[in-house]
Protein backbone atom coordinates (compact mmCIF):
# COMPACT_ATOMS: atom_id res chain seq x y z
CA UNK A 1 0.00 0.00 0.00
CA UNK A 2 0.85 3.58 -0.85
CA UNK A 3 0.29 6.60 1.19
CA UNK A 4 1.21 10.73 0.20
CA UNK A 5 1.08 12.66 3.42
CA UNK A 6 2.14 15.99 4.43
CA UNK A 7 3.08 17.21 7.99
CA UNK A 8 4.05 20.10 9.38
CA UNK A 9 6.54 21.11 11.53
CA UNK A 10 4.98 21.36 14.87
CA UNK A 11 3.08 18.15 13.57
CA UNK A 12 6.28 16.49 13.12
CA UNK A 13 7.01 16.98 16.58
CA UNK A 14 3.58 15.48 17.31
CA UNK A 15 4.72 12.25 15.58
CA UNK A 16 8.00 11.87 16.54
CA UNK A 17 6.83 12.84 20.14
CA UNK A 18 4.46 9.68 19.75
CA UNK A 19 7.88 7.22 18.55
CA UNK A 20 9.84 8.57 20.96
CA UNK A 21 7.47 7.63 23.72
CA UNK A 22 7.07 4.21 22.28
CA UNK A 23 10.82 3.28 22.23
CA UNK A 24 11.58 0.82 25.07
CA UNK A 25 14.38 2.53 26.08
CA UNK A 26 12.23 5.65 26.97
CA UNK A 27 9.45 3.40 28.47
CA UNK A 28 11.70 1.75 30.70
CA UNK A 29 13.34 4.90 31.86
CA UNK A 30 10.09 6.47 32.51
CA UNK A 31 8.65 3.44 34.55
CA UNK A 32 11.98 2.02 36.51
CA UNK A 33 14.31 5.15 36.19
CA UNK A 34 14.76 8.37 35.21
CA UNK A 35 14.10 10.60 31.99
CA UNK A 36 15.10 13.77 31.77
CA UNK A 37 13.93 16.12 29.40
CA UNK A 38 15.51 19.43 27.71
CA UNK A 39 12.27 21.86 27.71
CA UNK A 40 11.27 22.99 24.01
CA UNK A 41 9.18 22.79 20.86
CA UNK A 42 10.52 19.27 20.10
CA UNK A 43 10.12 17.49 23.29
CA UNK A 44 7.02 19.31 24.46
CA UNK A 45 4.68 16.43 23.02
CA UNK A 46 7.26 13.56 24.66
CA UNK A 47 6.49 14.94 28.31
CA UNK A 48 3.00 14.77 27.39
CA UNK A 49 2.80 11.65 25.74
CA UNK A 50 5.03 9.92 28.62
CA UNK A 51 2.95 11.37 31.05
CA UNK A 52 -0.31 12.64 29.68
CA UNK A 53 -0.65 15.88 30.65
CA UNK A 54 1.11 19.16 29.55
CA UNK A 55 4.28 20.32 31.16
CA UNK A 56 3.35 23.11 34.32
CA UNK A 57 6.65 24.36 34.32
CA UNK A 58 7.11 28.41 34.24
CA UNK A 59 8.83 28.21 30.35
CA UNK A 60 7.83 25.35 27.78
CA UNK A 61 11.15 26.27 25.82
CA UNK A 62 14.61 28.34 26.23
CA UNK A 63 16.59 29.23 23.16
CA UNK A 64 14.13 29.68 19.98
CA UNK A 65 14.75 30.50 16.63
CA UNK A 66 11.94 33.20 15.61
CA UNK A 67 10.97 35.52 12.74
CA UNK A 68 12.54 38.30 14.12
CA UNK A 69 16.31 36.72 15.08
CA UNK A 70 17.35 34.43 18.16
CA UNK A 71 15.40 35.31 21.39
CA UNK A 72 14.91 33.58 24.70
CA UNK A 73 11.94 32.77 26.52
CA UNK A 74 10.44 35.18 28.03
CA UNK A 75 10.89 33.20 31.87
CA UNK A 76 14.82 32.65 31.01
CA UNK A 77 15.53 36.47 31.20
CA UNK A 78 14.21 37.00 34.46
CA UNK A 79 16.22 37.13 37.65
CA UNK A 80 18.84 34.85 38.54
CA UNK A 81 18.03 32.71 34.90
CA UNK A 82 19.81 35.22 33.19
CA UNK A 83 22.94 33.83 31.68
CA UNK A 84 25.07 37.26 32.81
CA UNK A 85 23.65 36.96 36.42
CA UNK A 86 26.14 36.81 38.98
CA UNK A 87 24.57 34.48 40.42
CA UNK A 88 23.74 32.01 37.28
CA UNK A 89 25.11 28.51 37.63
CA UNK A 90 23.98 26.27 34.94
CA UNK A 91 24.20 23.29 37.05
CA UNK A 92 21.33 25.21 39.64
CA UNK A 93 18.44 25.61 36.82
CA UNK A 94 15.56 23.73 37.98
CA UNK A 95 13.91 24.29 34.15
CA UNK A 96 14.06 20.56 32.85
CA UNK A 97 11.96 17.94 32.61
CA UNK A 98 11.70 15.04 34.42
CA UNK A 99 10.07 11.38 34.94
CA UNK A 100 11.61 9.31 37.77
CA UNK A 101 9.97 6.03 38.61
CA UNK A 102 6.39 6.88 36.69
CA UNK A 103 6.14 10.11 38.46
CA UNK A 104 6.74 13.46 37.46
CA UNK A 105 9.53 15.56 39.36
CA UNK A 106 9.92 19.12 39.65
CA UNK A 107 12.18 21.66 41.43
CA UNK A 108 15.44 19.15 40.78
CA UNK A 109 18.38 21.07 39.43
CA UNK A 110 19.96 20.44 36.30
CA UNK A 111 23.17 19.21 38.47
CA UNK A 112 20.91 16.96 40.89
CA UNK A 113 19.51 15.29 38.08
CA UNK A 114 22.31 14.36 36.32
CA UNK A 115 24.06 13.01 39.39
CA UNK A 116 21.26 10.46 39.72
CA UNK A 117 21.61 9.37 36.13
CA UNK A 118 22.60 5.82 35.41
CA UNK A 119 23.36 3.73 32.06
CA UNK A 120 19.79 2.93 31.61
CA UNK A 121 18.37 6.58 31.65
CA UNK A 122 17.75 8.73 28.85
CA UNK A 123 18.29 12.11 28.44
CA UNK A 124 15.95 13.80 25.45
CA UNK A 125 17.09 17.15 23.82
CA UNK A 126 15.69 19.36 20.64
CA UNK A 127 18.36 20.50 17.75
CA UNK A 128 18.91 22.98 15.84
CA UNK A 129 20.37 21.44 12.82
CA UNK A 130 20.41 17.89 11.39
CA UNK A 131 22.33 16.77 7.91
CA UNK A 132 21.61 14.26 5.67
CA UNK A 133 23.19 11.67 7.35
CA UNK A 134 21.53 12.00 10.92
CA UNK A 135 23.84 13.45 12.72
CA UNK A 136 22.50 16.82 14.76
CA UNK A 137 24.05 20.28 16.12
CA UNK A 138 22.52 22.69 18.58
CA UNK A 139 22.68 26.40 18.94
CA UNK A 140 24.73 27.32 22.19
CA UNK A 141 24.47 30.49 23.61
CA UNK A 142 26.74 31.41 26.31
CA UNK A 143 27.29 29.35 29.47
CA UNK A 144 24.26 27.05 28.88
CA UNK A 145 23.71 23.32 30.88
CA UNK A 146 24.64 22.10 28.06
CA UNK A 147 28.57 21.44 29.44
CA UNK A 148 26.71 19.92 32.80
CA UNK A 149 24.86 17.40 30.53
CA UNK A 150 27.87 16.25 28.75
CA UNK A 151 30.28 15.97 31.75
CA UNK A 152 27.62 13.17 33.47
CA UNK A 153 27.23 11.53 29.68
CA UNK A 154 30.52 11.40 29.27
CA UNK A 155 30.65 9.57 32.92
CA UNK A 156 27.78 7.52 32.58
CA UNK A 157 27.08 6.64 28.91
CA UNK A 158 23.04 7.20 29.27
CA UNK A 159 20.82 7.35 26.40
CA UNK A 160 20.85 11.01 24.78
CA UNK A 161 17.82 10.93 22.15
CA UNK A 162 17.40 13.91 20.15
CA UNK A 163 13.71 14.15 18.19
CA UNK A 164 14.30 16.33 14.63
CA UNK A 165 12.10 17.07 12.42
CA UNK A 166 13.00 17.21 8.59
CA UNK A 167 12.57 20.90 8.97
CA UNK A 168 15.96 20.81 10.94
CA UNK A 169 17.82 19.77 7.51
CA UNK A 170 21.10 21.72 6.31
CA UNK A 171 22.58 20.69 3.33
CA UNK A 172 26.34 20.79 4.32
CA UNK A 173 27.71 18.18 7.05
CA UNK A 174 27.24 19.38 10.88
CA UNK A 175 30.59 19.25 11.85
CA UNK A 176 31.49 21.80 8.95
CA UNK A 177 28.53 23.66 10.05
CA UNK A 178 30.05 23.70 13.59
CA UNK A 179 33.52 24.52 12.27
CA UNK A 180 32.03 28.02 11.09
CA UNK A 181 29.52 29.00 13.80
CA UNK A 182 31.81 30.50 16.78
CA UNK A 183 29.72 33.39 18.03
CA UNK A 184 32.69 35.16 19.23
CA UNK A 185 33.98 35.96 15.86
CA UNK A 186 30.68 37.59 14.82
CA UNK A 187 30.22 41.21 14.20
CA UNK A 188 26.95 40.81 13.24
CA UNK A 189 24.02 38.87 14.38
CA UNK A 190 19.91 39.28 14.77
CA UNK A 191 19.05 39.08 18.46
CA UNK A 192 21.81 36.31 20.28
CA UNK A 193 24.86 35.40 18.79
CA UNK A 194 24.94 31.55 19.43
CA UNK A 195 27.11 28.62 18.36
CA UNK A 196 26.75 25.06 16.41
CA UNK A 197 27.39 22.51 18.66
CA UNK A 198 27.76 18.49 17.21
CA UNK A 199 27.04 15.71 19.79
CA UNK A 200 29.28 13.39 20.04
CA UNK A 201 27.06 10.79 20.41
CA UNK A 202 23.16 10.39 20.12
CA UNK A 203 20.05 8.61 18.38
CA UNK A 204 18.09 11.59 16.03
CA UNK A 205 14.84 10.25 14.83
CA UNK A 206 13.05 12.19 12.35
CA UNK A 207 9.88 11.31 10.67
CA UNK A 208 10.90 8.75 8.75
CA UNK A 209 12.05 6.98 11.89
CA UNK A 210 8.93 7.78 13.60
CA UNK A 211 7.14 6.05 10.91
CA UNK A 212 9.09 2.99 11.09
CA UNK A 213 8.92 2.75 14.68
CA UNK A 214 5.12 3.31 14.88
CA UNK A 215 4.53 0.92 12.44
CA UNK A 216 7.19 -0.81 10.40
CA UNK A 217 6.15 1.45 7.26
CA UNK A 218 8.92 3.25 5.46
CA UNK A 219 8.91 6.68 4.50
CA UNK A 220 10.28 8.71 1.92
CA UNK A 221 10.79 12.13 1.87
CA UNK A 222 9.08 13.47 -1.46
CA UNK A 223 9.18 17.54 -1.16
CA UNK A 224 9.83 20.16 1.30
CA UNK A 225 7.94 23.35 2.24
CA UNK A 226 4.96 25.21 1.74
CA UNK A 227 2.08 28.09 2.45
CA UNK A 228 0.13 29.77 4.98
CA UNK A 229 1.56 27.87 7.71
CA UNK A 230 2.73 25.06 5.61
CA UNK A 231 6.82 26.71 6.05
CA UNK A 232 8.49 23.85 6.69
CA UNK A 233 6.29 21.34 6.00
CA UNK A 234 7.36 17.99 4.79
CA UNK A 235 5.56 15.33 1.83
CA UNK A 236 6.64 12.02 2.39
CA UNK A 237 5.14 8.79 0.52
CA UNK A 238 4.40 6.09 2.69
CA UNK A 239 4.85 2.16 1.71
CA UNK A 240 4.65 -1.03 3.60
CA UNK A 241 1.96 -3.99 3.60
CA UNK A 242 -1.42 -2.92 4.12
CA UNK A 243 -1.49 -2.98 8.39
CA UNK A 244 1.97 -1.30 8.30
CA UNK A 245 0.45 1.83 5.96
CA UNK A 246 -2.87 2.15 7.63
CA UNK A 247 -1.31 1.82 11.05
CA UNK A 248 1.12 4.38 10.06
CA UNK A 249 -1.65 6.75 8.52
CA UNK A 250 -3.32 5.96 11.80
CA UNK A 251 -0.64 8.19 14.19
CA UNK A 252 -0.24 10.81 11.39
CA UNK A 253 -3.95 11.74 11.14
CA UNK A 254 -3.72 12.19 15.21
CA UNK A 255 -0.90 14.56 14.89
CA UNK A 256 -2.79 16.84 12.25
CA UNK A 257 -3.64 19.59 13.50
CA UNK A 258 -0.93 20.33 16.66
CA UNK A 259 -0.12 23.12 18.04
CA UNK A 260 2.29 24.32 20.52
CA UNK A 261 1.23 26.83 23.11
CA UNK A 262 2.03 30.81 22.64
CA UNK A 263 5.93 31.61 22.84
CA UNK A 264 6.08 34.39 25.23
CA UNK A 265 9.31 36.43 24.15
CA UNK A 266 10.44 40.02 25.71
CA UNK A 267 9.83 43.33 23.89
CA UNK A 268 13.22 44.25 22.13
CA UNK A 269 13.46 47.68 23.32
CA UNK A 270 12.88 46.58 27.48
CA UNK A 271 14.69 43.27 27.73
CA UNK A 272 16.90 42.58 30.14
CA UNK A 273 18.68 39.65 28.51
CA UNK A 274 22.40 41.92 28.52
CA UNK A 275 23.97 39.28 26.50
CA UNK A 276 22.01 39.89 23.57
CA UNK A 277 25.04 41.78 21.53
CA UNK A 278 22.96 42.24 18.72
CA UNK A 279 18.91 43.57 19.78
CA UNK A 280 17.22 44.15 16.85
CA UNK A 281 14.54 46.56 18.17
CA UNK A 282 15.31 49.30 16.20
CA UNK A 283 14.79 47.32 13.20
CA UNK A 284 11.69 47.58 10.54
CA UNK A 285 10.95 43.19 10.59
CA UNK A 286 11.09 43.45 14.64
CA UNK B 1 33.87 39.72 8.47
CA UNK B 2 31.30 37.35 10.27
CA UNK B 3 27.57 37.84 10.34
CA UNK B 4 24.99 35.43 11.46
CA UNK B 5 21.27 35.89 10.06
CA UNK B 6 17.73 33.93 9.85
CA UNK B 7 15.81 34.27 7.25
CA UNK B 8 11.99 33.19 7.10
CA UNK B 9 11.11 30.92 3.48
CA UNK B 10 8.97 34.49 2.63
CA UNK B 11 11.98 36.44 3.32
CA UNK B 12 14.59 33.80 1.50
CA UNK B 13 11.90 33.83 -1.35
CA UNK B 14 12.10 37.61 -1.54
CA UNK B 15 16.30 37.47 -1.15
CA UNK B 16 16.73 35.15 -3.76
CA UNK B 17 14.67 37.00 -6.27
CA UNK B 18 16.76 40.12 -5.88
CA UNK B 19 19.58 38.09 -6.73
CA UNK B 20 17.62 36.98 -10.24
CA UNK B 21 16.94 39.57 -10.88
CA UNK B 22 20.16 40.75 -11.07
CA UNK B 23 21.27 37.66 -12.89
CA UNK B 24 22.89 38.16 -16.19
CA UNK B 25 20.88 35.79 -17.73
CA UNK B 26 17.07 37.59 -16.80
CA UNK B 27 19.05 40.90 -17.31
CA UNK B 28 19.42 39.94 -20.88
CA UNK B 29 16.11 38.45 -21.22
CA UNK B 30 14.78 41.59 -20.24
CA UNK B 31 16.62 43.66 -22.27
CA UNK B 32 16.26 41.78 -25.52
CA UNK B 33 13.43 39.03 -25.10
CA UNK B 34 10.87 37.25 -22.58
CA UNK B 35 11.32 36.27 -18.59
CA UNK B 36 8.83 33.90 -18.67
CA UNK B 37 7.25 32.49 -14.81
CA UNK B 38 5.52 30.38 -13.81
CA UNK B 39 3.14 32.16 -11.24
CA UNK B 40 4.16 31.10 -7.50
CA UNK B 41 5.45 32.32 -4.23
CA UNK B 42 8.67 32.16 -5.27
CA UNK B 43 8.56 33.86 -8.56
CA UNK B 44 5.87 36.64 -7.28
CA UNK B 45 8.77 38.49 -5.40
CA UNK B 46 10.60 38.63 -8.72
CA UNK B 47 8.39 39.89 -10.55
CA UNK B 48 7.84 42.31 -8.11
CA UNK B 49 12.00 43.20 -8.11
CA UNK B 50 11.65 43.81 -12.13
CA UNK B 51 8.11 45.38 -12.33
CA UNK B 52 8.26 47.38 -9.05
CA UNK B 53 5.41 46.10 -8.21
CA UNK B 54 2.75 43.07 -7.51
CA UNK B 55 1.12 41.75 -9.92
CA UNK B 56 -2.60 41.93 -10.55
CA UNK B 57 -3.34 39.16 -12.25
CA UNK B 58 -5.83 36.97 -11.40
CA UNK B 59 -3.89 33.78 -11.34
CA UNK B 60 -0.53 34.06 -8.91
CA UNK B 61 -0.18 30.66 -7.66
CA UNK B 62 -1.24 27.50 -9.16
CA UNK B 63 -0.83 24.25 -6.39
CA UNK B 64 0.65 24.44 -3.16
CA UNK B 65 1.20 22.61 -0.27
CA UNK B 66 -0.99 23.54 2.80
CA UNK B 67 -1.23 22.98 6.06
CA UNK B 68 -3.98 20.32 4.82
CA UNK B 69 -2.98 19.05 1.94
CA UNK B 70 -1.26 19.28 -1.41
CA UNK B 71 -3.88 21.96 -2.80
CA UNK B 72 -4.78 24.14 -6.23
CA UNK B 73 -5.93 27.96 -5.83
CA UNK B 74 -9.15 28.41 -6.90
CA UNK B 75 -8.89 29.89 -9.83
CA UNK B 76 -6.51 26.96 -11.46
CA UNK B 77 -9.09 24.47 -10.11
CA UNK B 78 -12.27 26.24 -12.16
CA UNK B 79 -9.94 26.91 -15.62
CA UNK B 80 -8.82 22.86 -14.71
CA UNK B 81 -12.65 21.99 -14.60
CA UNK B 82 -13.74 24.05 -17.25
CA UNK B 83 -11.61 23.09 -19.53
CA UNK B 84 -11.65 19.43 -20.06
CA UNK B 85 -8.51 19.49 -22.01
CA UNK B 86 -6.25 20.94 -19.47
CA UNK B 87 -5.80 17.28 -17.81
CA UNK B 88 -5.57 15.43 -20.66
CA UNK B 89 -3.12 15.04 -24.29
CA UNK B 90 -1.74 18.94 -24.84
CA UNK B 91 -3.43 20.26 -21.67
CA UNK B 92 0.10 21.64 -19.97
CA UNK B 93 0.46 23.32 -23.46
CA UNK B 94 -2.82 24.90 -23.54
CA UNK B 95 -2.13 26.36 -19.31
CA UNK B 96 -2.55 29.88 -19.87
CA UNK B 97 -1.35 31.49 -16.76
CA UNK B 98 2.71 32.09 -17.08
CA UNK B 99 3.78 35.54 -16.29
CA UNK B 100 5.17 37.35 -19.62
CA UNK B 101 7.63 39.96 -19.31
CA UNK B 102 8.37 41.55 -22.51
CA UNK B 103 9.02 45.29 -23.30
CA UNK B 104 8.80 46.23 -19.88
CA UNK B 105 5.37 45.07 -19.84
CA UNK B 106 3.55 42.16 -17.43
CA UNK B 107 1.24 39.99 -19.00
CA UNK B 108 -0.85 36.79 -18.45
CA UNK B 109 -2.91 34.75 -20.95
CA UNK B 110 -0.69 33.43 -23.66
CA UNK B 111 -0.43 29.47 -23.77
CA UNK B 112 2.71 27.57 -23.02
CA UNK B 113 2.94 26.56 -26.65
CA UNK B 114 2.65 29.81 -28.41
CA UNK B 115 5.29 31.20 -25.91
CA UNK B 116 7.48 28.09 -26.73
CA UNK B 117 7.10 29.20 -30.04
CA UNK B 118 8.57 32.37 -29.47
CA UNK B 119 11.23 31.86 -26.82
CA UNK B 120 15.23 31.38 -28.06
CA UNK B 121 18.38 31.75 -26.43
CA UNK B 122 18.19 34.89 -25.34
CA UNK B 123 14.91 33.89 -22.77
CA UNK B 124 14.59 33.00 -19.46
CA UNK B 125 12.17 30.71 -17.75
CA UNK B 126 11.83 30.83 -13.84
CA UNK B 127 9.49 28.20 -12.07
CA UNK B 128 9.63 27.53 -8.39
CA UNK B 129 10.30 24.06 -7.18
CA UNK B 130 9.35 21.73 -4.48
CA UNK B 131 12.37 19.86 -3.37
CA UNK B 132 16.59 20.41 -3.33
CA UNK B 133 18.55 17.41 -1.98
CA UNK B 134 22.09 17.82 -0.55
CA UNK B 135 23.59 17.45 -3.78
CA UNK B 136 21.55 20.56 -5.11
CA UNK B 137 19.45 18.85 -7.60
CA UNK B 138 15.72 20.34 -7.70
CA UNK B 139 12.48 18.68 -8.44
CA UNK B 140 8.94 19.67 -9.20
CA UNK B 141 5.85 17.92 -7.80
CA UNK B 142 3.69 17.10 -10.44
CA UNK B 143 -0.40 17.37 -10.47
CA UNK B 144 -1.10 16.98 -13.69
CA UNK B 145 -2.35 13.21 -15.31
CA UNK B 146 -0.24 13.06 -18.24
CA UNK B 147 2.98 14.68 -19.96
CA UNK B 148 4.66 15.99 -16.76
CA UNK B 149 3.18 18.75 -16.15
CA UNK B 150 4.00 22.39 -17.34
CA UNK B 151 7.57 21.84 -16.34
CA UNK B 152 8.05 18.82 -18.33
CA UNK B 153 6.74 20.40 -21.36
CA UNK B 154 9.12 23.27 -20.42
CA UNK B 155 11.82 20.92 -20.18
CA UNK B 156 10.81 19.34 -23.71
CA UNK B 157 10.74 22.69 -25.40
CA UNK B 158 14.11 23.88 -23.81
CA UNK B 159 15.93 20.85 -25.53
CA UNK B 160 14.78 22.42 -28.59
CA UNK B 161 14.75 26.38 -28.30
CA UNK B 162 17.75 26.55 -26.17
CA UNK B 163 16.29 29.20 -23.60
CA UNK B 164 17.29 29.22 -19.60
CA UNK B 165 15.56 27.89 -17.15
CA UNK B 166 15.92 28.46 -13.51
CA UNK B 167 14.93 27.26 -10.57
CA UNK B 168 14.45 29.72 -7.60
CA UNK B 169 14.84 27.72 -4.41
CA UNK B 170 14.96 28.35 -0.36
CA UNK B 171 16.62 25.92 1.74
CA UNK B 172 13.28 25.12 3.44
CA UNK B 173 12.85 22.16 0.63
CA UNK B 174 15.79 20.57 1.26
CA UNK B 175 14.77 16.85 1.76
CA UNK B 176 17.45 14.53 2.83
CA UNK B 177 17.72 11.68 -0.09
CA UNK B 178 18.37 12.50 -3.58
CA UNK B 179 15.63 13.78 -6.21
CA UNK B 180 16.18 10.55 -8.30
CA UNK B 181 14.86 8.43 -5.09
CA UNK B 182 12.64 10.77 -4.29
CA UNK B 183 11.19 10.73 -7.44
CA UNK B 184 11.55 6.75 -7.72
CA UNK B 185 9.09 6.55 -4.57
CA UNK B 186 6.51 8.85 -5.81
CA UNK B 187 6.30 7.58 -9.54
CA UNK B 188 3.62 5.21 -8.62
CA UNK B 189 0.94 8.53 -7.65
CA UNK B 190 -2.31 6.90 -9.34
CA UNK B 191 -1.93 3.61 -7.05
CA UNK B 192 -1.87 5.89 -3.84
CA UNK B 193 -4.21 4.22 -1.99
CA UNK B 194 -4.21 7.29 0.63
CA UNK B 195 -3.05 10.82 -0.32
CA UNK B 196 -3.32 13.90 1.55
CA UNK B 197 -4.36 16.34 -1.23
CA UNK B 198 -3.83 16.10 -5.54
CA UNK B 199 -2.00 13.18 -5.96
CA UNK B 200 2.05 13.67 -7.01
CA UNK B 201 4.89 12.46 -8.65
CA UNK B 202 8.25 14.31 -8.66
CA UNK B 203 10.00 15.11 -11.41
CA UNK B 204 13.90 15.78 -11.21
CA UNK B 205 14.51 18.95 -12.96
CA UNK B 206 17.78 20.42 -14.59
CA UNK B 207 18.92 24.02 -15.02
CA UNK B 208 19.96 26.69 -12.81
CA UNK B 209 19.40 26.51 -9.30
CA UNK B 210 19.68 29.48 -7.38
CA UNK B 211 19.41 29.01 -3.29
CA UNK B 212 19.83 31.60 -0.92
CA UNK B 213 23.43 30.64 -0.79
CA UNK B 214 23.83 31.54 -4.38
CA UNK B 215 21.89 34.32 -4.14
CA UNK B 216 24.31 36.00 -1.49
CA UNK B 217 27.56 35.09 -3.61
CA UNK B 218 25.45 36.79 -6.97
CA UNK B 219 24.59 39.71 -4.47
CA UNK B 220 27.81 40.17 -2.91
CA UNK B 221 30.43 37.85 -3.38
CA UNK B 222 30.50 36.77 0.29
CA UNK B 223 29.75 33.00 1.25
CA UNK B 224 27.10 31.91 3.37
CA UNK B 225 26.62 28.34 5.22
CA UNK B 226 24.03 27.02 6.38
CA UNK B 227 24.37 26.35 10.46
CA UNK B 228 20.88 25.62 11.82
CA UNK B 229 17.22 25.42 10.20
CA UNK B 230 13.59 25.85 11.30
CA UNK B 231 12.15 27.97 14.41
CA UNK B 232 8.79 28.07 16.12
CA UNK B 233 6.05 31.00 16.29
CA UNK B 234 5.91 31.97 12.99
CA UNK B 235 10.06 30.67 11.82
CA UNK B 236 8.96 27.27 10.82
CA UNK B 237 11.30 26.49 7.85
CA UNK B 238 13.37 29.36 8.50
CA UNK B 239 17.34 29.22 7.84
CA UNK B 240 20.46 30.13 9.81
CA UNK B 241 23.56 31.34 7.62
CA UNK B 242 26.83 31.95 8.72
CA UNK B 243 27.76 34.88 6.55
CA UNK B 244 31.89 35.67 5.57
CA UNK B 245 34.29 37.79 3.50
CA UNK B 246 35.72 41.08 3.10
CA UNK B 247 33.96 43.34 5.02
CA UNK B 248 32.17 45.25 2.18
CA UNK B 249 30.53 41.80 0.83
CA UNK B 250 29.55 41.26 4.58
CA UNK B 251 28.09 44.48 4.33
CA UNK B 252 26.22 44.66 1.48
CA UNK B 253 25.05 40.80 1.95
CA UNK B 254 23.45 42.43 5.37
CA UNK B 255 21.95 45.01 3.43
CA UNK B 256 20.08 42.88 0.90
CA UNK B 257 19.37 40.81 3.65
CA UNK B 258 17.66 43.35 6.03
CA UNK B 259 15.87 44.81 2.86
CA UNK B 260 14.34 41.01 2.71
CA UNK B 261 13.16 40.61 6.55
CA UNK B 262 9.76 41.04 7.10
CA UNK B 263 8.82 40.46 3.56
CA UNK B 264 5.08 39.28 3.36
CA UNK B 265 3.01 37.84 0.41
CA UNK B 266 0.98 40.06 -0.79
CA UNK B 267 -1.40 37.91 -2.75
CA UNK B 268 -4.21 35.56 -1.07
CA UNK B 269 -4.13 32.46 -1.54
CA UNK B 270 -7.62 30.93 -2.18
CA UNK B 271 -8.86 27.71 -1.42
CA UNK B 272 -12.06 26.16 -1.19
CA UNK B 273 -13.63 24.24 1.38
CA UNK B 274 -13.06 21.06 1.17
CA UNK B 275 -16.85 20.20 1.82
CA UNK B 276 -17.56 22.39 -1.06
CA UNK B 277 -14.94 21.50 -3.47
CA UNK B 278 -15.73 19.54 -6.95
CA UNK B 279 -11.97 18.83 -7.77
CA UNK B 280 -12.14 14.87 -8.50
CA UNK B 281 -8.06 14.72 -8.47
CA UNK B 282 -8.14 15.55 -5.03
CA UNK B 283 -8.62 12.82 -2.35
CA UNK B 284 -10.01 15.01 0.09
CA UNK B 285 -12.67 16.03 -2.00
CA UNK B 286 -15.83 16.55 0.46
CA UNK B 287 -13.59 15.74 3.47
CA UNK B 288 -14.36 16.45 6.80
CA UNK B 289 -11.37 15.65 8.53
CA UNK B 290 -10.67 17.76 11.66
CA UNK B 291 -7.32 19.32 10.19
CA UNK B 292 -8.87 20.35 7.11
CA UNK B 293 -11.24 23.23 8.50
CA UNK B 294 -9.91 26.40 7.21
Amino acid sequence: MLAQVVLTPTESKKLIAKATAKLDVVRKAAAEGLVVIHPSSSTYFIFEELTGAKPKTNYWVCGVVTPRGMCVEMAMTLGDRSPRSDKYDPGELRGLWAIKNGKVITESTTAELMKQMTAKDVYIKGVNALDSLGNVGILVGERGGLSVVLSAWKKKKFTLIFPAGLEKLIPIPVRQATMEAKQAMYEYGMGLPAGLFAYPDGKSITEIDAVKILSGAIAIPIASGGLGGAEGATTLIIKGTNKQVREAIKFIEQSKGAKLPALRLSNCSDCPVPHCRFPVGDKHWA
Amino acid sequence: MRAQVTLLPTESKKLIAKALANADEVKTALKEGLVVMHPSSSTLFLAEEIMGKVPETEVWMCGAITPRAACGDDAVKVWMTTHPEARGKGGPESFPFSWVIEKGKLSQGETLASLFARMGPRDVYVKGVNAIDPQGKVGVLIGNEVEGGTIGKVIAAQKHKNFNIIYPVGLEKLIPVSIQEAAAAARDRLNLSYAMGSRCSLLLCEGKVVTELKAIKLLTGAEAIPIAAGGVDGAEGAITLLVSGEDNQVILAIAYIEEAKGAKISREFRQTDCTKCNDEHCSLRGGTKPWLKI
